[in-house]
């Protein structure tokens, strides 16, 4: 299974750099000078490893909210909706209350994931009073969440010194510190990714979101409780959202939030738990991967004139092949398997005899 | 995967890291400028504001042979500081920016880097070294000459479509300062001309959906508004179809635009971001240039004007035409004071 997973993760990342090899070649672009742009932009150098890790923080943990979510059988995609709120939340204390800073961050950075979780909740509710689909609904709440943080922005919250919507600075306590430009962000992302694996890999919980993942009615003839687990899934999703929302505002270098804050982020997540099968780990090393792509493409396009969406086409390549081969890798290995297994059962039935030359020829 | 080969991973990436890192320091600026970088918030293609700045950039590149990158960040403000990085480690001397949302991040670099010329276009941005010189535009006195086009025309009833009322409209994309600045100048025009028109104003709340311009445009046209200016860079090319397809008048803003929907667009209210930057990038090639200026660009700078040409003559009649090159001269010789916003 783990096999599995790394091999198609590997051959996925080698067949899109190739993929991309060609892209590049047949468009007259310089190959080599953009790949090695590519990558001297995002790892090799400080700045450029420290802004690959800032973005890969943010990917890690919508990314973990998505698989929460798909790993338990819960379609939340409202992870664009749970952080924008989860950074409105953090914006709106880190503006109103100002308390020390040990007292502050943590509150400021609970609210954010308590705000994550209620709006997924509402979702879940839902889905449990009315047997609402929670697939439409959370995508709804996308577009109440989005409009309700704008009209915040662009009025009872807007920084009239401002050029654009975005409201005044939160009060610097709930500020996350920097450490030769690595955000503080990366440590509480990291932290809140072991929680997160922690409870999905080793609790009675999170097994039982997984058995419900594999297989629905199996985890209620077994006794699971599925309604119960269904929210408190949905409640977990949603406040990893929100984290990664209120992380935006207190780590970082704006420490506001200015319109169009949750980028693409969330269905990046969503992206990356798909590729990863909805593993912690897996989900972990995509989104550093994303994270550098995206990080590299702009030094690429400075250097050698590729257009940034390139980093897109290649992500999108990543994805299809892996999710397109995991079934095919998977049967690939097993038949690898049983083909070896064959062979050496084959060899112990002629080892006592004195078996035809015909035999182990392969096949 | 385990985490024990989630470690060596990272750790792998840092020592790679550690053996490579070339120091990218920040180099002085060297005497003659060699790389120009132009940052903007939203994307080319607009046919409008970026546009506009590109043509002064693809000038600069043309006349004095340097090389020049843009970065689109597209309105994700997820790619604002790392366009800002990025050029720095491309090693820009001299940086261009359009730094709408990340304002605090502008003053930031600049501060950290003070050997790069920054020039920040169409907004006012000061860092605490005062490096930062600004570009700023007197929207005030171009949109003035939009509002006295599109009160002579919504008062001309001869003219096509036109009808008694004396309606005028403006799309704006998002309702801040410049906008706000760009509305206020309006009105003055209109009212220069009749006191009695009224403006009504639409924000779109994005700068690159047609589609929302179109609506915001229609919904202003059946409010029995005769003209509408768009104010809101690629978004605006949405009302300026609107006004063809309802046989009504639009205009166009920062670039001349009077020929995308022949007929219709009545004028451009001109913001030369092109010419702005070809200015001071001339500033900078023969050692004139100051840092932490705040340059003004209105109609006597040449910065704002209104674009009138034949698709003008077109719609508008010959008098009124007169009248709007009188005004013009007006404001830059002062004759005419036009309000400021703030």
């Amino acid at each position: 299974m783990r096999k599995q997973h790394a091999v198609s993760a590997a051959a996925g990342v080698a067949v899109s750099l190739l993929a991309g090899l060609a892209i590049l070649a047949i468009q007259g672009y310089p190959v080599w000078q953009s790949y090695a742009a590519l990558f001297s932009y995002s790892l090799f150098s400080q700045f450029a490893l420290v802004s690959t890790l800032n973005k890969a923080s943010t990917l890690v943990l919508t990314g973990a909210s998505a698989a929460v979510g798909f790993g338990s059988n819960c379609v939340n995609l409202g992870q664009p909706g749970q952080f924008l709120l989860g950074a409105m939340a953090a914006t709106a204390l880190g503006i109103f209350l100002d308390l020390p800073s040990w007292a502050m961050l943590p509150t400021v950075i609970v609210a954010a994931a308590v705000a994550g979780a209620v709006w997924s909740g509402l979702a879940a509710f839902m889905r449990l009073r009315w047997k609402m689909n929670e697939f439409i609904t959370t995508l709804m709440l996308n577009f109440v969440a989005d409009g309700v943080t704008l009209w915040l922005i662009s009025g009872p919250m807007l920084d009239r010194k401002a050029y654009s919507p975005m409201t005044a600075m939160t009060n610097p306590g709930a500020w996350l510190g920097m450490w030769n430009g690595l955000s503080g962000a990366v440590a509480v992302a990291a932290a809140a990714l072991a929680a997160v694996w922690v409870i999905w890999n080793r609790s009675k919980f999170g097994y039982e979101c997984r058995v419900m993942g594999h297989n629905p009615g199996f985890a209620a003839a077994g006794g699971c409780g599925v309604a119960r687990n269904f929210t408190w899934a949905m409640l977990l999703s949603g406040a990893i959202a929100g984290l990664a929302g209120g992380l935006m505002v207190t780590g970082g270098m704006q420490h506001r939030f200015v319109k169009g804050i949750g980028a693409n982020y969330a269905w990046d997540g969503v992206m990356i738990a798909i590729v990863a099968g909805n593993s912690m780990s897996g989900t972990a090393l995509y989104a550093l991967f994303f994270a550098a792509l995206q990080t590299g493409a702009m030094g690429m396009e400075l250097e050698t004139a590729v257009p940034s969406e390139f980093a897109l086409v290649l992500q999108a390549i990543v994805v299809l092949f892996v999710v397109a081969s995991r079934e095919s890798t998977r049967l690939i290995l097993a038949g690898l398997a049983a083909k070896l297994k064959a062979r050496r059962a084959a060899r112990m039935l002629e080892a006592p005899g004195e078996g035809g030359g015909r035999h182990g020829s392969g096949d | 995967m385990s985490s024990r080969r989630l470690g060596s991973f990272v750790a792998a990436v840092v020592v790679l890291t550690m053996a490579m890192t070339v120091g990218v320091m920040p180099g002085a600026a060297a005497a003659s400028p060699q790389k120009v970088a132009y940052i903007i918030n939203g994307g080319l293609g607009d046919l409008s504001f970026y546009d506009s700045g590109q043509a002064g950039i693809d000038r600069i590149a043309k006349e004095f042979g340097v090389q020049t990158r843009t970065i689109e960040c597209g309105f994700d403000p997820a790619r604002y500081s790392q366009a800002l990085q990025a050029a720095v480690q491309w090693n820009a001397d001299v940086v261009f920016v359009i730094s709408y949302g990340f304002e605090d991040l502008l003053m930031q670099y600049a501060d950290q880097y003070p050997n790069k010329r920054w020039i920040n276009v169409d907004t006012v941005v000061e860092n605490s070294r005062r490096t930062i010189t600004n570009v700023d535009f007197i929207e005030e006195e171009g949109a003035f000459m939009a509002g006295a086009a599109a009160a002579l025309l919504t008062t001309d009833t001869t003219i096509k479509g036109v009808n008694s009322d004396k309606i005028i409209g403006a799309v704006g994309g998002d309702d801040d300062p410049v906008i706000r600045a760009f509305l206020y100048g309006y009105e003055q025009g209109a009212k220069y001309i009749d006191p009695k028109i009224e403006v009504r104003a639409v924000f779109a709340g994005t700068w690159d959906d047609p589609v929302r311009g179109k609506q915001a445009a229609n919904q202003l046209y059946s409010q029995r508004a005769d003209v509408v200016f768009q104010i809101a860079s690629l978004t605006g090319s949405g009302v300026l179809e609107a006004a063809a397809e309802a046989g009504k008048y639009a205009i166009g803003v920062d670039s001349n635009q009077n020929g995308l929907q022949p007929g219709h667009v009545v004028t451009s209210c001109l913001k030369n971001v092109g010419d702005a930057i070809y200015g001071v990038y001339r500033t900078i090639a023969n050692n004139t240039y100051k840092p932490g200026e705040v340059l003004e660009y209105g109609i006597r700078q040449g910065g704002m004007g209104l674009a009138i040409d034949d698709y003008t003559r077109q719609i508008l009649p010959a008098r009124s035409v007169q009248r709007l090159v009188e005004i013009q001269s007006k404001i830059s010789s002062g004759a005419i004071t036009v309000k400021r916003y703030q």
